[in-house]
């Protein structure tokens, strides 16, 4: 299956599109994609050290779970 | 009640009371009241929105977000959202731009040289909270306004992109771009 576009990995990192999100289930790199994004997102919108080292997990995770 | 005396069957709505649609159309009618309500209401968010846009700079973070009601005020007639709020970021966005033309043709103007903010080594997440505004800053003025209106204020995409008037797909794909480009200032690898 193709790979959702860039834009509509921005809206699952965002939580607006549950068709990336699910593709990310079974997709190491879009699922890397998106937790860098939350990443991101988190740190930036002066969420605590603990939600962004959070958000960091799911990237490993998603790295991992999948390498 | 006498013949010929006029009854009220309805009273009217309290300024207070009124959704923001409602009091957007009264500003349009020119009531003061529902003009400072108005501002009342949505104030702290367009400020704090309009300093996020411009990081640095209160004398025209004031200005703007002045300019941004009075931009509303004068609009109001031609107001067919659902938000109000969305509606003055959309305006707020403008004026920030309209802006940051006016103060590059200003400097240029002066011949002033801006001197480089200067940031103490720090670890962690902090150096990237520190680091923040001036990546924020370095961005385009199109992947800043969506970064700042949907990662830092909030909204939802689809309310973002209406209040642009651009669309929802092309609002994702900025904000994609200015993540990218976020992490990129920030040390990230992508």
């Amino acid at each position: 299956m193709a790979c959702p576009a860039p834009a509509r990995l921005a809206a699952a990192a965002s939580g607006e599109d549950a068709f990336a999100t699910a593709h990310a289930a079974d997709c190491t790199r879009c699922a890397t994609t998106i937790a860098e994004q939350r990443e991101l997102v988190f740190a930036a919108s002066g969420e605590d050290a603990i939600t962004a080292a959070h958000a960091a997990d799911l990237t490993q995770h998603a790295i991992g779970g999948h390498a | 009640v006498k013949k010929g005396e006029l009854v009220q069957l309805r009273p009217e709505a309290r300024v207070e009371e009124m959704t923001d649609g409602g009091l957007v159309a009264a500003c349009a009618a020119g009531d003061r009241t529902a003009r400072a309500l108005l501002f009342e209401r949505h104030v702290d968010a367009i400020h704090r929105f309009v300093g996020r846009m411009r990081a640095t700079d209160a004398d025209a973070l004031d200005d703007i977000v002045q300019g941004t009601f009075v931009r509303a005020f004068q609009s109001a007639g031609r107001f067919r959202g659902a938000s109000a709020r969305s509606w003055l970021y959309g305006i707020a966005a403008n004026v920030v731009r309209e802006h940051a033309r006016k103060e590059i043709r200003r400097k240029r103007a002066l011949s002033l040289v801006a001197e480089e903010p200067q940031h103490s080594a720090s670890a962690g997440n902090a150096l990237l909270l520190a680091k923040l505004p001036d990546a924020i800053a370095s961005l385009s003025h199109d992947q800043r306004v969506v970064f700042v209106l949907v990662d830092l204020e909030g909204e939802r995409g689809s309310d973002a992109a209406a209040a642009l008037g651009i669309p929802e797909g092309t609002l994702w794909r900025r904000l994609h771009e200015a993540r990218t480009t976020l992490r990129r200032a920030l040390g990230g690898d992508s």
